[in-house]
């Protein structure tokens, strides 16, 4: 566990350099700023009510990938490449130590970003907008984490890309595979073909969207919320396994690129 | 210290398995929601004896759209009070044959049920929304329609003979054309003329029923009747697989028939676009009437 938060700190550190704590500081004040447009602009008092978690649902599920797409670039490969996996094995460090901790340095990573740009700015906005918001912090908070599990799945499906492909291309096949998902499949697809089998196994199996779904099914309490969980935790089990093997599999002396 | 270990993969690989396992067997599960249903057939004859109209959804455990907004909807206590109250429900399921010939003949897509008259007579789709408050709205507006309030052409001729008025029958060839008649008759000005002056009737020509009703007012060589026909058999020869926008992609003609109680016909027009544009349906009917006497003389 100490090895773990030890190489935790050393890539955040890594990655948390100042020209990036700048960069990320000005797209959060631009957020924030952009929250706060309704309050300069006369809008007319709508008196209308808002679900906070209906909006939170929207904005992280555009987020979330964005976030993970942002972070896992490479994130196996590009230490491979650069000798950084390998300086760290000659140490007393497991491969399985190593995997987790950039499992955790990319989940650390997602939890400040979606507080920052996706969070903070919702609630300003809100406020900003002076709708009467119906919030219910419980049901926010289980939302949110369900969300985060959502985005490990992502994670967990670039980190095993990038265990098998080399450089960026990882975030390259997990963008195009997203992007399939939400457009196509559950999109163009589904709103002709929705009760193909075929179809049905694609966005089922090969588009793992569980947590998401049971996000939209909380108050119903029904087996197809217990059901959407299970397909979540059957991906994310599935890549995490598949994770773990490859990064075995990796001979670093032979294979540095 | 060896740094390959399969510890985590082998803890993962069991879960993956279980969860796998345990999430087949809940896909296994029938999950419709909490709405009662009966059979298509059921439906129809209970509708008339309760004179209520029916409201029919699907469902098919492979579509997983479908089964959310059926899990999110009708696990509503309010919103299944409301259905119960006002509706004979029926759930036709994709992955049954008999269902599946109906939801054909229905021209019925997996986004959209869809509203009947007491006689089963198709009025218009329902889309499924993601909220039960905006699917209770669309249902509230959807039981606002006109059409429901109406007659059958033989309850109508016989009503005829007994308030002396005469028979007004609305011919539409696909679902959204329902919709525009229903637009035209939001107006209340349109929506009294027509009370007070006439037994409406609505013909939708996908309806086999009425489909013969109309072929029978109109006759064999009117153009809308050969229509349909030539349409009907395209689509026979084209596929035998279910097309959601045969009906839409043929929308647009809506004729109107007044009839006098003892079936002769008084006068007979298409809808227009200075109907649309004026919303004045009794200028429209008068309208008819006059070109008929000119046709006449």
């Amino acid at each position: 566990m100490k090895n773990i938060s030890t190489l935790v700190y050393y890539d955040l550190k890594r990655f948390w350099i100042l020209r990036r704590i700048i960069i990320l500081s000005v797209f959060f004040v631009l957020a924030v700023l952009l929250s706060l447009l309704p309050l300069t602009i006369n809008l007319p008092n709508l008196k209308i009510e808002l679900n906070f978690n209906t909006i939170l649902q929207s904005v992280l599920s555009f987020f979330i990938p964005v976030f993970v797409l942002m972070f896992t670039g490479g994130i196996i490969s590009n230490d491979i490449r650069s000798y950084y996996l390998r300086t760290l094995l000659s140490r007393p460090i497991s491969k399985e130590e190593y995997l987790c901790s950039k499992y955790l340095f990319s989940i650390i990573n997602l939890i400040i970003t979606t507080i920052l740009f996706a969070i903070i700015p919702t609630l300003i906005g809100l406020y900003s907008y002076q709708a009467n918001v119906n919030l219910n912090i419980a049901t926010s908070l289980i939302t949110y984490i369900f969300y985060l599990i959502e985005g490990l799945l992502f994670i967990s499906i670039s980190i095993s890309l990038s265990t098998i492909v080399k450089g960026y291309f990882n975030i390259f096949i997990l963008a195009i595979w997203i992007f399939l998902e939400s457009t196509l499949i559950n999109g163009i697809l589904s709103n002709l073909v929705s009760f193909s089998k075929p179809l049905a196994i694609f966005s089922d199996f090969f588009f793992p969207a569980g947590f998401s779904e049971a996000v939209k099914l909380l108050d119903t309490h029904s087996i197809l919320f217990y059901e959407s969980i299970m397909w979540g935790l059957a991906s994310l089990t599935f890549f995490v396994s598949i994770s773990f093997y490859q990064i075995n599999k990796i001979n670093i002396d032979a294979n540095s690129d | 210290m060896d740094q390959n270990s399969l510890k985590i993969f082998k803890i993962s690989s069991i879960a993956f398995i279980a969860t796998f396992v345990v999430a087949i067997i809940l896909f296994m599960l029938p999950k419709a929601g909490n709405l009662s249903s009966i059979t298509y057939q059921e439906a129809i004859a209970k509708a008339k004896e309760k004179n209520l109209p029916i409201m029919i959804t699907t469902y098919s455990k492979w579509d997983k759209n479908q089964k959310i907004s059926n899990q999110i909807l009708f696990t509503d206590k309010k919103l299944l009070d409301f259905i119960n109250k006002n509706l004979i429900t029926v759930i036709l399921d994709y992955d049954n044959n008999g269902d599946l010939s109906i939801i054909n003949q229905l021209g019925l897509s997996s986004g959209f049920g869809l509203i009947l008259d007491k006689t089963g007579k198709p009025i218009t789709y329902i889309p499924n929304s993601s909220s039960s408050m905006e699917f209770t709205i669309f249902l509230n507006e959807v039981l606002q329609l006109p059409f429901f309030k109406w007659d059958n052409i033989n309850d109508a001729i016989q009503n005829g003979y007994n308030n002396k008025k005469n028979i007004i029958v609305f011919y539409t060839n696909s679902i959204n054309d329902n919709l525009k008649i229903a637009e035209i008759l939001k107006n209340p000005i349109n929506e009294q003329y027509l009370e007070m002056n006439y037994n409406p009737v609505l013909l939708y020509l996908q309806y086999k029923p009425d489909f013969e009703e109309a072929r029978q007012i109109l006759g064999f060589d009117d153009k809308l009747i050969k229509d349909i026909e030539s349409n009907k058999n395209k689509e026979k020869n084209r596929s035998s697989g279910n097309n959601p926008f045969a009906n839409i992609s043929q929308f647009g003609t809506i004729k109107v028939t007044i009839l006098s109680p003892n079936r002769y016909v008084m006068a007979q027009g298409e809808f227009d676009d200075k109907l649309f544009q004026t919303n004045n349906l009794q200028g429209f009917i008068e309208d008819l009437f006059i070109k008929e006497e000119k046709r006449a003389k």
